[in-house]
């Protein structure tokens, strides 16, 4: 995320009052079928003779997903997706005790009797597709709570001297936003890629550009069988340029700018982006005669505010790790979490350093008069957040983010069930900015080292990616990032040099155990987040860090020296 | 238990030709030019590298398409897109030994032939097109010289029967302008189509033991570029328009049964009329119903029919993917056919013709057609049986020995490596017997096998084959509506649950007549240079011993509560 991402103030969930007017009105056709395919469900499904279900939840997206990829100034790419997705939960037992609770095997597959959900306001077909899913899910869902109450007969034991999982009981909420999924210009967006692409023109000694302009925007719907409503639409907009240059040695380098926002509209003007394009290409090519390094480095790194933001996001809130609560249960079969690697066993615990303190804010809409995309009111299960839940505290761990499901004893549903959205960052041993460079060099002279490292950005895998081309897949750690924009500092006259192909080693939460100061400031950083409920997360957090001790060495990455077999048609001279 | 559920429908497709009637000496567009002024860079510049390319061919495949789904009266997708996939092919060493040689088991030896596709910008921006088409060269020429050095390394293998044979045919270079055709916005009312659709669709709604009702448009207008350093340059256009129904009804012991129906044309306003369509859906509903009602099955050894759809199919599957050129090049290959040219594969009585030139036949169009194959190469008219003699295979320019050209036949989908693949396949009898005489036989036979009844496959869904020799040379088809045929006279009577299995010689040695009515399966054939629209035209044919095994079942229960009733009601 760029830091000079210019926002605009307005109230992104909140339509004009002639608008809600309107829209109250008119009933809500998707919520209308949700619920009486709920109520139809909930009164008259009954398989053999087996017991109702006790809890049936119904989730709708629906959305518009705009993609335009260009390059060089022509399009590759432009299509502006309707499309309707829906989710079903059926529960057989009770609270307690229910089908999902006693091994992992909690999905279920869909069965050829299924119905694909119909893409507009359909009452009749959105009700048919809830139907089928229904139909197949309880089915299921029977099945195998007849299953669970034989296994636990089976051991002899009492429920709650085995591992399980029970469903927490929530209040019943009501939080419906009215809101229609607004229209795009397609052609003015396609005109503003186009025109942005262009400008990579002029830079001959690219192997590769493509900028990608996506848009999601639509209403998230839910509705329970215990009387919860939540309707909340959602916008986000995505902005990502990238380019890549080969150095004399062979050397793949690449640079990208990532702008997000809640409508293109908020995108900074086209101006000011090529500006940027104009330095990130500047930065890039200067790093082409940059050293290699090919050594390893243990000691203190100064860590800035993007690549500080990137690197919380990938260990502290990736899926069903750091501070998200896995729902995996043990059940004996050997997976990691089974073998005591569970966030959970760590609360109490201290897990990070003692002046580190980590806060979920995420009602907080904005910072400063940015606007935190992060942002959201309730939960994918209609759970309302608290409007602050201390995860991390001095050190210790005393929360984590949690849905309905309970696997541990002492766990409840802190309305966060699909993530993070809006996360404080915050240290006690604080300094002014200025004085970490400072730090840093004493530091590392104290540890007899010749240099240290100032870590500017990171560059993350799989985003921005082409439509159709091969994808990374995200994993854990290490393998998410892809470069680094990183720095040697000279403990002499303090100059810093970019240093190519550093791999910053065994990227996990312990990096954040010995952390010397943190910079007394707050800044905003958003960035990609798969695993939150907006797919952003928004990080208040000290603009630096200066890590006590990290390992960096060489990366493994293959140079390909000579495989420029002809020249750029970009090359000017080749006339 | 819960889940989440995201579309994910399989796509399926059908395409034709729409040969334009203008003359090919219209003003090339800019991207052809683009195009062919960019290899010629490239080749200039790659001839001065120590491993120079002695061929290298752009192709481009320009799609624009809409697709709008329909199911039991709801719009589940729309979506209207255009795109293009770029596949550059580089050939380093000669005609007779390059880096697309078969047989090698290196691991980059096992590349051979691979070329890796790209998107192009579907603006001809020439600064955007060249640096595209130049990142394709570098990638691709890159993965030749490996492939090539890994090859000529690899000692010597005695046993390589490749050797003999080049691994790239010399060719006459083609060159076909076909304009560009109107774009589809022009020619197409898609809001008019889905309100059709979803009409077509809501029929299904009758009967509650119907659990599928789909309705599927896709209306494609392709425009197919190809430029080679041997001065080849083709653009032709193709649209491909498909509206396929199908539903799915359960039996009451839960198993699920499909019928289909689909209509090819060339253009959205080729499409049968609404009456009709809508006629041709409550026959299928019927058919259904009558299906859920018939008895299963069991397993069966005997004579059978198969009439004109189903023969297309058995053919396709069985007979024309063993006549593929490239196949008796690959060692892993069954090849059934290999040593059998100018022997009798046959009956007698039966004719095989393979003909991309022809894109119609009866008034109806045959998507199994094109100008030039995806190597540039004219189609052709391929005789591959003769009097039952085998006399020809199906080419793309990998050659064989006694068959060192290609005849039109290298095919591929957008980003693929083109093989020899089938097109429009006409099988034809010299002794026609109607239905009537057809059915006396079968019942002749029966008699003789001493066997209470024999089989009629009216109408088939597909199938799959397998042509390698690590597993049984075997193939499946996939009935849909099958009927016994009893010597006694009794009515013929529907019955569900049966695949129709066996092994090719054996079949092929087992069919004794074919009919005097021919019927069109047309359809996307799949094989490793991925999915090809090809016809079978062929008439019905008679048996003498089939077998039939149980398929797969399917166990789907009775839903608990009923499908909802619609709001209007």
């Amino acid at each position: 995320m760029n830091n000079n991402f210019k926002f605009i103030l307005v109230a992104l969930i909140f339509i004009s009052a002639t608008r809600i007017a309107d829209a109250q009105k008119k009933e809500d056709v998707v919520m209308k079928a949700m619920e009486d395919e709920l109520s139809r469900s909930m009164n008259e499904l009954k398989y053999n003779e087996y017991p109702k279900p006790f809890f049936i939840s119904y989730t709708i997206k629906d959305s518009k997903s705009l993609t335009i990829v260009a390059t060089l100034g022509a399009l590759m790419y432009s299509l502006d997706l309707p499309q309707k997705t829906e989710g079903a939960r059926v529960l057989a037992g009770d609270y307690d005790f229910n089908d999902e609770s006693l091994d992992n095997d909690i999905t279920s597959a869909p069965g050829r009797n299924e119905i694909d959900m119909p893409v507009g306001d359909d009452y009749d077909g959105i009700r048919r597709s809830m139907w089928a899913a229904t139909d197949n899910i309880y089915k299921n869902a029977t099945k195998h709570f007849q299953r669970n109450k034989m296994n636990l007969a089976d051991q002899k034991k009492e429920l709650k001297d085995i591992p399980h999982r029970s469903f927490a009981k929530t209040e019943v909420t009501n939080f419906v936003v009215d809101s229609p999924i607004i229209s795009c210009n397609k052609p003015a967006l396609e005109n503003y890629v186009r025109e942005l692409s262009a400008e990579f023109n002029q830079y001959e000694d690219l192997i590769s550009t493509h900028i990608v302009l996506s848009f999601k925007r639509g209403n998230d719907y839910f509705a329970n069988s215990e009387g919860t409503r939540v309707k909340t639409p959602f916008r986000l907009a995505s902005l990502g340029l990238d380019a890549s240059i080969k150095t004399a040695d062979g050397d793949n380098l690449q640079a990208k700018l990532n702008y997000d926002a809640s409508e293109p509209g908020q995108f900074p003007s086209t101006g000011k982006i090529k500006t940027d394009i104009s330095e990130m290409m500047k930065k890039l090519l200067a790093k082409r005669n940059a050293p290699v390094f090919n050594e390893d480095y243990s000691g203190p790194v100064l860590i800035e505010q993007q690549a500080l933001a990137e690197l919380i996001s990938i260990t502290l809130f990736s899926y069903n790790d750091g501070l998200v609560a896995n729902n995996e249960i043990n059940t004996g079969n050997g997976s990691s979490f089974e073998q005591g690697n569970s966030p959970d066993s760590k609360i109490g615990k201290t897990i990070v350093s003692e002046t580190m303190t980590v806060t979920s804010m995420p009602k907080m809409k904005t910072f400063k008069g940015t606007p935190l995309l992060g942002s959201f009111d309730i939960d994918d299960e209609g759970v309302i957040p608290p409007d602050r839940l201390i995860l991390i505290e001095k050190g210790k761990l005393k929360n984590l983010l949690n849905d309905r499901t309970i696997t541990k004893p002492g766990q409840s549903a802190n309305g966060h069930g699909q993530g993070p959205g809006v996360i404080s960052v915050s240290f006690d041993n604080t300094v002014a900015k200025a004085a970490l460079k400072n730090m840093l060099i004493k530091e590392a002279k104290s540890e007899g080292l010749e240099y240290a490292f100032i870590l500017k950005s990171v560059v993350k895998k799989g985003v921005s990616s082409v439509p159709g081309s091969s994808s990374t897949s995200r994993s854990h750690g290490d393998n998410e990032v892809a470069d680094l924009d990183i720095y040697r500092v000279s403990l002499t006259d303090s100059s810093e040099e970019f240093v190519r192909s550093v791999k910053l080693n065994s990227i996990s939460t312990k990096i954040f155990k010995k952390i010397s100061a943190a910079s007394n400031d707050t800044v905003v950083q958003q960035t990609e987040q798969r695993a939150s409920a907006t797919g952003v997360l928004s990080l208040l957090l000290p603009g630096a860090v200066l890590f006590k001790q990290l390992e960096l060495s060489g990366s493994d990455k293959p140079f390909h020296k000579d495989d420029i077999f002809v020249e750029s048609p970009l090359k000017k001279n080749r006339e | 238990m819960h889940r989440i559920k995201l579309f994910s429908l399989p796509v399926f497709f059908i395409c034709a030709l729409l040969f334009p009637h203008r003359s090919a000496a219209d003003q090339p567009d800019s991207l052809l030019i683009l195009m062919q002024s960019e290899l010629n860079r490239e080749m200039i510049e790659l001839k001065k590298t120590s491993l120079p390319p002695y061929y290298i061919d752009f192709r481009v495949n320009e799609s624009e398409e809409t697709e709008i789904r329909s199911s039991f009266g709801s719009i589940t997708k729309t979506r209207s897109d255009k795109k293009r996939i770029l596949n550059t092919r580089v050939k380093i060493g000669d005609y007779s030994f390059d880096n697309s040689h078969a047989g090698s088991k290196t691991n980059m030896g096992r590349l051979s032939g691979f070329s890796i596709p790209m998107m192009l910008p579907y603006e001809n921006s020439a600064d955007a097109i060249r640096f595209s088409l130049w990142e394709s060269t570098q990638a691709n020429y890159k993965l030749a010289k490996e492939v090539f050095t890994s090859l000529k390394s690899s000692p010597v293998d005695s046993t390589d029967e490749n050797r003999s044979v080049a691994d790239f045919s010399k060719e006459t270079p083609s060159q076909y302008y076909a304009p560009p055709i109107e774009p589809l916005e022009r020619t197409f009312n898609k809001s008019g189509w889905e309100e059709k659709i979803k009409n077509f669709s809501k029929l299904f709604l009758v009967d509650k033991n119907i659990i599928s009702g789909n309705v599927f448009l896709q209306i494609n207008r392709e425009r197919k570029y190809f430029v080679s350093t041997e001065g080849s340059s083709v653009v032709q256009n193709q649209t491909y328009c498909q509206l396929m129904i199908d539903g799915s009804i359960r039996a009451d012991d839960g198993d699920v049964l499909p019928l289909y129906k689909t209509y090819f044309v060339l253009t959205p306003a080729d499409f049968p009329t609404d009456d009709v369509i809508l006629k041709d859906i409550h026959e299928l509903i019927s058919k259904l119903e009558k299906i859920r009602n018939a008895p299963l099955a069991d397993p069966y050894t005997g004579p059978a029919i198969l009439n004109a759809r189903a023969s297309g199919v058995f053919f396709h599957e069985i007979f024309g993917h063993r006549i593929e050129g490239h196949r008796m090049k690959d060692e892993s290959d069954g090849q059934t056919f290999s040593g059998k040219l100018n022997e009798l594969v046959l009956p007698k009585s039966i004719n095989v013709i393979f003909d991309p030139t022809v894109s119609t036949y009866e008034k109806f169009s045959l998507n199994g057609s094109y100008a030039y194959d995806d190597e540039g190469i004219k189609s052709q008219r391929v005789e591959v049986v003769e009097k039952g003699i085998l006399k020809n295979f199906l080419m793309s320019r990998t050659p064989l020995n006694g068959f060192l050209k290609s005849n039109g036949h290298g095919r591929t989908a957008a980003g693929g490596t083109p093989v020899s693949r089938q097109s429009n396949m006409f099988i034809e009898t010299s002794d026609p017997l109607s239905d009537a005489d057809l059915r006396k036989m079968l019942i002749k036979e029966c008699k003789k096998q001493n066997k209470e009844y024999g089989y009629m496959f009216e109408d088939v869904e597909g199938g799959f084959t397998n042509t390698g020799r690590y597993i049984p040379n075997a193939f499946n088809i996939f009935p849909t509506e099958v009927y016994r045929i009893y010597v006694d006279g009794r009515p013929d009577e529907l019955v569900r649950g049966v695949d129709l299995i066996g092994t090719p010689l054996t079949m092929f040695a087992g069919i004794k007549a074919a009919g005097d009515k021919k019927e069109i399966f047309a359809g996307i054939c799949g094989a490793e240079s991925g999915g090809v629209p090809v016809t079978a035209i062929s008439p019905s044919i008679f048996v003498n011993h089939i077998e039939t095994q149980r398929k797969v079942k399917a166990s789907v229960e009775p839903s608990l509560i009923e499908k909802p009733a619609p709001a209007d009601k």
